[in-house]
């Protein structure tokens, strides 16, 4: 009987003691509220933001993310949209499937936003994109390339071009410079996976033929023993896939030292400030299909300018101007619904938009989300005495060939 | 019965051993250039794995213990020089410089050296001066040194001016006392005193240039933070050892305890790298070297050369430790049987502290070789473990001969093993040749005598 009267004694107090914190609680959610009421009328318009800025793609995440803050301050600097701020919630997707879930569930059940922004990375967004599909959230992403990504629904959109177009275009380059033979060393990642499978097959559709792959896992280190194999069918280029800039730069580098020669052709990754950093001169040469912005493109060196302005450096400009875009794109098309909950609106009014800005001039939406009116270049990269921040370490060659 | 079964395990390791080798040779003959190629890189990857089974041995033919703390170390020291010296190189994109570290390493710097002037010096000087004077003189040489490293993390692009002068010093020191030993079966009495004091002049003169040398060679700094990061990492294993270690080994016997115990510092080790560097590989700054030199078709860095130079170095270096001096001879001692060394007089507690200093310090060595030949990454430490590890009960776990042997033979395994399996199954041949050596040969191709 004792040690039931303790227990009561216990409960008892534990009852008192949440009941005062219920109080308490309450009493400060009623003050915040009204505080906020005091102090803003109309609360900001919430957007969301999926980057991977940890992980195997923190470079082009990180700078992503930094572009669409920036565009955002601009936005706000003006004004906002309609007299209402505009806030992103930002979330870390990393690179995988499993993370970009998870933020994906963060945003949209505990911040309640119906518009995300992102991802970066295409195994990340393939993650998100039915959930979004399902949850009527518009996924509007500017840097994941994935082919699978054109029917992964109705509310996902992107101004990143498809890996589909990239393989085409690194056929075709590989196919004009000559080449016949092929190695391939790829990330096992859904978009190193996707520019390989893509350019391949159009290599392959030309004539040519590839002697040797070899796959890695995100955390590879030592490439030499699989460089070493694929040498050994002695390949008349060798492609390069990959999804971290570590890596891309680290197989460049290797590849080089194990007395490589010839000539390597690469996705944008592989080309990116910090690969080159790693790979210094034996990346010179190296051959890229990527997305770029002209010199010419006014809009497009203001916004890198201003973007260097804030953070002190550039890398990927490409990015920069595509997340950028997304977030302009984005305020449209607020000023036209009013109402960030209006995943609906939002997403007819990215059909039926038509956007000049820093990648490019009067692109649009298809019916499966992608954007139409847009290019990719060729680029080879100069030797690390004539890199600079301004041409990013490459001079553009041109438009890809086309059979 | 016995000895069917023995016969039995031998018929089918000697099986297994002709089918490697007519695979191999078969391999070989069809492609030699790549086999040379194979064999260049086996040699780089297996002089780190030796290095740390050399390290690895030293530490458990001692202590008969696994300590996990051995991979951080190697992490540690890899990326000890990523702190000291990305903030310059790598076009400035991981700068970090976290003063928790700074301040972390100089407190635990401090505890150890005062640790290791109370065990040698106190005892000396404890007649002659006054127990506090003393102390107080002691605490102070602890609490400097300890802001020195401190001074050395928050400074790093300064390193070659402030290493300078202790270099100098140490240069200094080192050489007058190596005179000292040498005259010393010569000559005896006034003679080898004058001597001594003519040569110390010398060696100051010495010391004086050394260190001028490093304050005007700025290129040196990265030669300097590999010195620096070997020094945190044997520093951290000593405070392991004195702060952890000690009290456990007296309270248990049971080597398993310690096991998890390590297990624990190795795996918190690891997550502190995270938090501060995160986990994604890094490059670490280009060292000497990095020119391919071709030789019948294939090609080899000079720094890997340079690796495959300092695995043999650290080995002779050792084998000259412990065979021919009085204190290897104390660390023999106490691997055969520790409390019989403690009777008859030797300082157990101090020799395997300089034990556990150096094995970290040739993990620290290996990390940072491995770090600059490929990259690092929070979870080097387990990964190099494992196979310095492995390279050990290949070569004959507790024989130093045959960690060296094992650390190459591992390493050129890994590399033919898989000319026809895709990369990644590298790691998975490592463990198979583990299981397979556990199975047949448990001790070693060198077994420990």
């Amino acid at each position: 009987m004792r040690i039931l009267t303790w227990k009561r004694v216990i409960l008892l107090a534990a009852l008192a003691l949440l009941a005062s914190l219920v109080i308490a609680c309450g009493g400060d959610a009623e003050m915040d509220a009204e505080k906020d009421m005091e102090e803003a009328a109309l609360p900001p318009f919430k957007i969301g933001v999926m980057e991977s800025l940890t992980g195997p793609g923190e470079t082009y995440g990180t700078v992503s993310s930094q572009a669409k803050q920036m565009a955002v301050d601009e936005i706000n600097a003006a004004g906002g949209i309609n007299g209402r701020m505009l806030e992103l919630v930002i979330e870390d997707s990393k690179c995988s499937a499993q993370d970009a879930i998870t933020a994906y569930n963060k945003l949209t059940d505990v911040d309640g936003v119906k518009i995300i922004l992102g991802t970066s990375c295409s195994g990340a967004m393939l993650g998100a994109a039915p959930l979004a599909e399902a949850d009527g959230v518009v996924l509007f992403s500017g840097l994941a390339t994935n082919p699978d990504i054109a029917n992964a629904g109705d509310y996902i959109f992107r101004t990143a071009l498809s890996d589909a177009l990239l393989g085409i275009d690194m056929g075709n380059v590989m196919w004009t410079d000559g080449i016949r033979t092929l190695a391939t060393i790829s990330e096992t990642t859904d978009y190193a996976e996707g520019v390989r499978r893509t350019s391949v097959a159009q290599f392959e559709n030309r004539g040519g033929g590839v002697v040797a792959e070899e796959r890695y896992g995100s955390d590879t280190t030592d490439f030499r023993t699989q460089l070493t194999k694929l040498l050994g069918e002695n390949p008349d280029a060798l492609l390069i896939a990959a999804q971290s800039e570590f890596t891309g730069g680290t197989i460049i580098k290797q590849v080089r030292e194990l007395g490589y020669e010839g000539p390597i052709y690469s996705d944008i990754v592989p080309v990116g400030a910090t690969a080159l950093e790693i790979a210094g001169d034996a990346a010179t040469g190296t051959k890229a299909v990527l997305t770029d912005i002209s010199p010419n493109n006014a809009k497009g060196q203001e916004v890198l300018a201003n973007f260097r302005e804030r953070y002190d450096y550039v890398t990927l400009a490409w990015f920069i101007g595509s997340a950028y875009d997304d977030v302009y794109i984005t305020a449209e098309c607020l000023k036209q619904t009013d109402d960030d909950q209006d995943a609906d609106g939002i997403r007819d009014c990215l059909y039926a938009i038509t956007w000049t800005g820093a990648i490019g001039e009067n692109y649009t939406f298809d019916e499966n989300g992608e954007v139409v009116g847009l290019s990719n270049v060729v680029v080879e990269i100069l030797p690390v005495a004539e890199r600079t921040e301004e041409n990013q370490g490459y001079k553009v060659l041109g438009s890809a060939p086309t059979e | 019965m016995i000895a069917q079964r023995i016969s039995l395990n031998n018929l089918l390791a000697v099986v297994l051993t002709l089918a490697a080798a007519a695979y191999v040779g078969w391999k070989v003959s069809q492609a030699p250039n790549q086999a040379i190629q194979f064999a260049f890189n086996g040699l780089s990857v297996g002089a780190v794995y030796a290095l740390l089974a050399i390290g690895f041995t030293l530490v458990y033919s001692t202590v008969w213990f696994f300590d996990l703390y051995y991979g951080a170390a190697a992490a540690l020291g890899a990326y000890g020089v990523f702190y000291l010296r990305s903030q310059e190189t790598l076009g400035g994109l991981y700068a970090v410089n976290n003063i928790v570290v700074n301040v972390l390493f100089a407190a635990v710097t401090a505890g150890v050296v005062a640790w290791a002037l109370h065990a040698s010096v106190y005892p000396r000087l404890r007649s002659r001066l006054q127990p506090t004077v003393l102390r107080g003189m002691l605490g102070l040489l602890a609490a400097g040194a300890g802001v020195y490293t401190g001074v050395v993390l928050t400074f790093p692009q300064e390193l070659h001016v402030i290493l300078s002068p202790v270099l100098g010093i140490g240069i200094a020191v080192g050489a007058t006392w190596f005179l000292y030993q040498a005259f010393q079966g010569l000559v005896a009495g006034r003679v080898l005193l004058a001597l001594v004091a003519v040569s110390g002049v010398a060696a100051a003169a010495l010391g004086a240039y050394c260190g001028y040398f490093v304050f005007n060679a700025p290129e040196s700094k990265l030669y300097l933070s590999w010195g620096v990061s070997c020094m945190l990492a044997g520093v951290v294993g000593l405070a392991l050892y004195r702060g952890l270690y000690v009290y456990m080994r007296e309270r248990s016997r049971s080597p398993l305890i310690m096991l998890v115990a390590s297990l624990g510092i190795l795996l918190a080790m690891t997550a502190f790298t995270s938090i501060v560097f995160e986990s994604t590989p890094r490059p670490l700054p280009e060292a000497l070297g990095s020119e391919p030199w071709t030789f019948a078709g294939a090609t080899i860095k000079g720094f890997n050369v340079f690796t495959v130079g300092v695995a043999l170095a650290g080995f002779l270096f050792l084998l000259y430790l412990l065979q021919y001096t009085s204190f290897g001879m104390a660390v023999r001692a106490i691997g055969d049987d520790e409390e019989v060394s403690k009777v008859v007089g030797i300082n157990t507690t101090t020799v395997i502290a300089a034990v556990f200093f150096i094995g970290a310090v040739y993990a620290a060595l290996a990390g940072i070789l491995s770090g600059h030949d490929t990259a690092i990454q929070p979870r080097m430490g387990l990964l190099l473990l494992l196979k310095g590890w492995i390279a050990s009960v290949v070569g004959g776990i507790g024989n130093l001969h045959g960690a060296i042997l094992g650390g190459f033979v591992l390493g050129m395994i890994e590399q033919f093993g898989i000319w026809d399996l895709a990369g990644e199954w590298r790691d998975v041949i490592s463990f198979v040749l583990l299981i397979l050596f556990l199975s047949f040969w448990p001790r070693g191709l060198l077994p420990r005598k």
